[in-house]
């Protein structure tokens, strides 16, 4: 395989944009990612765009920034759509057929509802159950927030974990998102505001799910080859790419949480020749945080602590962008908000931005001495069944 | 060339135990059946019941918009056959309106319904 970089990201505003167009949306994504990686756009051979609702949006979009006439594949894949379809896009170029590839996401959750594909929402209301033996899954009875609280209970009684630890994400979430003029929610929360917040399904308050949210994200990434031909200054490397599915988000014999994540986690950590602990101290990295429990049993999943000790990392302010292993710089889900096709993209920006120090994180800015390797996760539900995509990322060849 | 049939065919219940299927070489047990096991890929399968009894494994509430909505509670139970050897996890509404009556590790059984699955709490505990 060969070595590929991302050498430029754009991310468009994120929030309710229901009067604009997808080619609006995603049109100046695309062109702040390409104007980021400071190259000429007739470099592009490929595209890869993730989006639930948006049918033919690729093609719209190519055509509008004047690349209609390469490759355009759509992904499809609920919450994972884009870093599926940033997947998809590694490969191309790993695989040598081509040197300079787009991926992108874009969604309007107008046109992405629950029934078609599965993903996060903040009002699942009906609790219809009819689940066919698939603990947590979207059978569970009331969509996604209800799953992820029935994890949260459990991982209460197992464990002893409190309401406070999960709303303390929350607190965390928006602090970091109050630096990031693009998050849908850029007020900060205490931790009153969020337990005293309306009840979805207990134990989640409303600003413990992540909004349904319309926005784009797009990044370039490049073959070494190219990297080297065309005098790019700060390329960041894709070391690892794994991606998992798995019926249900657990079973009976594992402790609430992801079984399927921890299996990822594994798989992608060792690609790229890390373990978890190496992430303290040098690292950093975005997860998918549709709910405050699912950020909180990722901590313990991908291996950065034990089964039970997540409420430790953000009690002890370990995930803070000043802490030992800062989690969501961003600010997340919770308050970036959830296009669903375009979050896995947003997340990559994320990460390369704050590697290459660029000026649009400049105000949460992860520390130096943290930008060696980073990780990205996406979970999703296209269905019953769970799937979920993870990289690892470093400054170095 | 394989068979494009990937459901067995018969009835979700009999009586009131879930009509499910145990694979013969690594023993997940799958519901509704299936000709392929996940786990280890095998097609050889017996015939297993499920249920009724089990006990709660974690619950929530639906969402309620208006306060005068109805609050209903639901959530995982594991499901045991009737020798306790084999069980999956299974969710459904239980059928209680109280919160205070659903606790985790509390016994239940699987209330017949071609439909949905609903679990009664056991006032025997």
């Amino acid at each position: 395989m060969r070595n590929v970089a991302v050498i430029g990201a754009g991310v468009s505003p994120f929030g309710r944009l229901d009067a604009l167009l997808y080619q609006e949306i995603g049109r100046p994504a695309v062109n702040d990612a390409i104007e980021n990686a400071g190259i000429d756009r007739k470099l592009i051979q490929s595209c890869y765009y993730g989006t639930c609702g948006g049918v033919g949006v690729g093609h719209e979009i190519m055509n509008e920034t004047g690349l209609m006439g390469i490759p355009i594949t759509r992904v499809v894949n609920a919450c994972c759509s884009s870093s599926n379809a940033f997947r998809l896009a590694y490969m191309d170029i790993a695989s040598g057929m081509s040197d300079c590839v787009i991926a992108m996401g874009i969604e309007k959750m107008k046109n992405a509802s629950m029934m078609v594909v599965g993903g996060g929402t903040r009002f699942q209301i009906e609790a219809k159950a009819y689940s066919y033996g698939s603990p947590l899954s979207g059978g569970a009875g009331g969509g996604m927030p209800a799953g992820f609280a029935l994890m949260g209970r459990a991982h209460m009684k197992v464990f002893g974990t409190k309401r406070e630890d999960f709303a303390n994400i929350v607190v965390k979430s928006r602090k970091n998102a109050s630096k990031n003029p693009k998050a849908e929610f850029q007020t900060p929360m205490t931790i009153d505001e969020v337990l005293n917040d309306v009840m979805v399904n207990d134990p989640l308050t409303r600003s413990q799910c992540c909004p349904r949210t319309d926005g784009a994200a797009a990044v370039i990434l490049m073959s070494e080859e190219y990297v080297k031909e065309h005098h790019i200054e700060t390329p960041i490397w894709i070391k690892a790419s794994a991606m998992g599915s798995h019926f249900g988000v657990g079973d009976p014999s594992y402790p609430p949480g992801i079984s399927t994540d921890a299996d990822t986690a594994k798989r992608v950590f060792k690609m790229a020749g890390v373990e978890p602990k190496d992430f303290y101290k040098r690292g950093f990295g975005e997860c998918h945080d549709c709910f405050s429990v699912s950020e909180l049993v990722h901590y313990e999943d991908f291996g950065f602590c034990k089964k039970g000790e997540g409420a430790n990392m953000i009690n002890d302010g370990v995930v803070e962008i000043d802490g030992d292993l800062p989690i969501n710089p961003s600010g997340g889900l919770l308050s970036c908000g959830h296009p669903l096709g375009a979050t896995g993209a947003r997340q990559i920006a994320e990460v390369f931005w704050q590697m290459r120090k660029d000026k649009e994180v400049a105000k949460r800015q992860v520390p130096d001495k943290h930008l060696d390797i980073a990780f990205t996760h996406t979970l999703g539900q296209p269905g019953l069944g769970f799937t979920n995509v993870m990289h690892v990322f470093s400054r170095d060849l | 060339m394989e068979s494009l049939i990937t459901r067995t065919k018969g009835p979700r219940l009999i009586g009131n135990k879930l009509n499910a299927v145990k694979c013969n070489d690594c023993g997940h047990i799958r519901f509704p059946p299936r000709t392929y096991c996940n786990k280890c890929q095998g097609s050889d399968f017996s015939s297993i019941l499920i249920g009724p009894k089990g006990v709660i494994v974690t619950y929530t509430t639906t969402y309620k918009k208006k306060p005068k909505d109805k609050q209903r509670i639901f959530g995982i139970v594991q499901l045991f056959s009737e020798d306790g050897k084999d069980s999956i996890g299974l969710s459904g509404t239980f059928d209680t309106e109280n919160f205070d009556d659903v606790k985790i590790g509390k016994k239940i059984e699987l209330l017949p319904n071609e439909k949905y699955n609903r679990f009664k709490i056991l006032e025997d505990q």
